[in-house]
C-alpha cells in the first residue's frame, strides 16, 4: 500500500513537472505589467499630492480661523457698544428689551458662525488653489 | 520597495506563478494572466508590508491564491467543463489541447484540493509552507492531498497519458 502511494506519488511529481502549457510570451506580460504599475504609482503620487493639499489646506484655514477669532475678541468691546446703542435707540418693546438683555451671547453666536464660515470658504479656496489643475 | 526592484523580482517568479494559475484555472490562460496582474499589482501595493523579502515567492503565491479565490466567489456561475463548447483549434493549437484530459481532471477536483495538489506537486511546496500560503491547517492540507490523490486516482488515464 505504501509502495503504491509512493508510486503514485512519483508519478503525479512526474506528470506535473512536465507541466508546460502555452502561455503568452514574458516580454508581453511583464510590459503589461510594467503599464499598470506606472499607473499605480501616478496613482499614489496624486493621492499623495491630495493628502498633502488637503492638510496645508486645513492648517492655512485654522489659522484663518484663529486670526478671526483674535480679531473679534478683540473688537467685541467696540461692537457691543455700538449694539447697544443701536438696541437703546430702538422704540422700547418686548423684542428689544430681550435683545438688549441678551447682547453679548448674540455677539458671540454671531462671532463664532463667521469664524466657521471664514474658516471653511479658506479651506475650500485654499484646497482649490493648492491642487494641481488636472486635465 | 520601487517599481524596478520589484519588476526584478517578479521576473524570477512571474513564470512559475503562471504555470500555477493556469493548471488552476484548468488552462484559461487568459484568465490566469489576468489573476497574475492582479496579484503582481496587489503585491505591489503592499510590498511594504513583506517582512522577510527571502519569502517573496510564497507571499506572491498567497496573494494569487487568494485573488483566484475571490475571482471564483464572484464568477460562481460556470459551465461544466464537460459541458464546454468545441473551441476551434487556432494554428499550433496541438499544445494548447496537449493537456485537455489533464485540465478536466483538475476541473473535476474541488479547488482547494487542486490548490493543494498542484502547489505540492508542480511547485514542490511543503506542506507546512502550503498551509501558510492557503492559510489552513497543516492537517487541512495532508487531509485536501490525500483526497486529491484519491480523486485522481480514479481518473487514471491522466497519470497514463501524461506521466510516462
Amino acid at each position: 500500500m505504501e509502495d503504491k502511494t509512493q508510486f503514485e506519488d512519483n508519478e503525479l511529481r512526474s506528470l506535473f513537472a512536465g507541466f508546460n502549457p502555452p502561455m503568452s510570451s514574458d516580454a508581453h506580460f511583464l510590459d503589461r505589467l510594467q503599464t499598470s504599475l506606472k499607473a499605480v504609482e501616478s496613482a499614489r503620487a496624486e493621492l499623495a499630492a491630495m493628502r498633502r493639499s488637503n492638510r496645508r489646506a486645513v492648517i492655512i484655514a485654522a489659522f484663518a480661523g484663529f486670526i478671526m477669532g483674535v480679531i473679534a475678541t478683540l473688537a467685541m468691546p467696540h461692537l457691543l457698544s455700538l449694539a447697544s446703542g443701536f438696541a437703546a435707540s430702538l422704540p422700547a418693546g418686548i423684542v428689544t428689551g430681550a435683545l438688549a438683555d441678551n447682547l453679548p451671547i448674540i455677539a458671540w453666536v454671531l462671532t463664532a458662525a463667521i469664524i466657521v464660515f471664514t474658516a471653511l470658504n479658506t479651506y475650500d479656496l485654499s484646497l482649490r488653489l493648492l491642487t494641481p489643475d488636472r486635465i | 520597495m520601487t517599481r524596478e526592484q520589484f519588476i526584478s523580482r517578479v521576473e524570477g517568479c512571474q513564470r512559475e506563478l503562471r504555470r500555477f494559475l493556469t493548471a488552476l484555472c484548468c488552462g484559461d490562460t487568459q484568465l490566469a494572466d489576468d489573476i497574475a496582474q492582479e496579484a503582481f499589482i496587489k503585491a505591489f501595493l503592499a510590498s511594504g508590508d513583506l517582512k522577510d523579502p527571502g519569502n517573496f515567492k510564497a507571499w506572491i503565491f498567497r496573494i494569487a491564491h487568494n485573488c483566484f479565490v475571490n475571482n471564483r466567489r464572484s464568477h460562481r456561475i460556470s459551465v461544466d467543463y464537460s459541458e464546454a463548447p468545441p473551441i476551434a483549434a487556432p494554428s499550433g493549437a496541438d499544445a494548447t489541447f496537449r493537456y485537455q484530459a489533464l485540465y478536466a481532471a483538475l476541473d473535476s477536483l474541488p479547488q482547494h484540493e487542486r490548490t493543494a495538489l498542484l502547489l505540492f506537486y508542480m511547485e514542490g511546496y511543503s506542506v507546512k509552507e502550503i498551509a501558510e500560503i492557503v492559510e489552513a491547517s497543516e492537517e487541512a492540507v495532508k487531509t485536501r492531498l490525500s483526497r486529491g490523490r484519491n480523486h485522481l486516482r480514479s481518473n487514471p488515464s491522466i497519470i497514463n497519458d501524461y506521466g510516462r
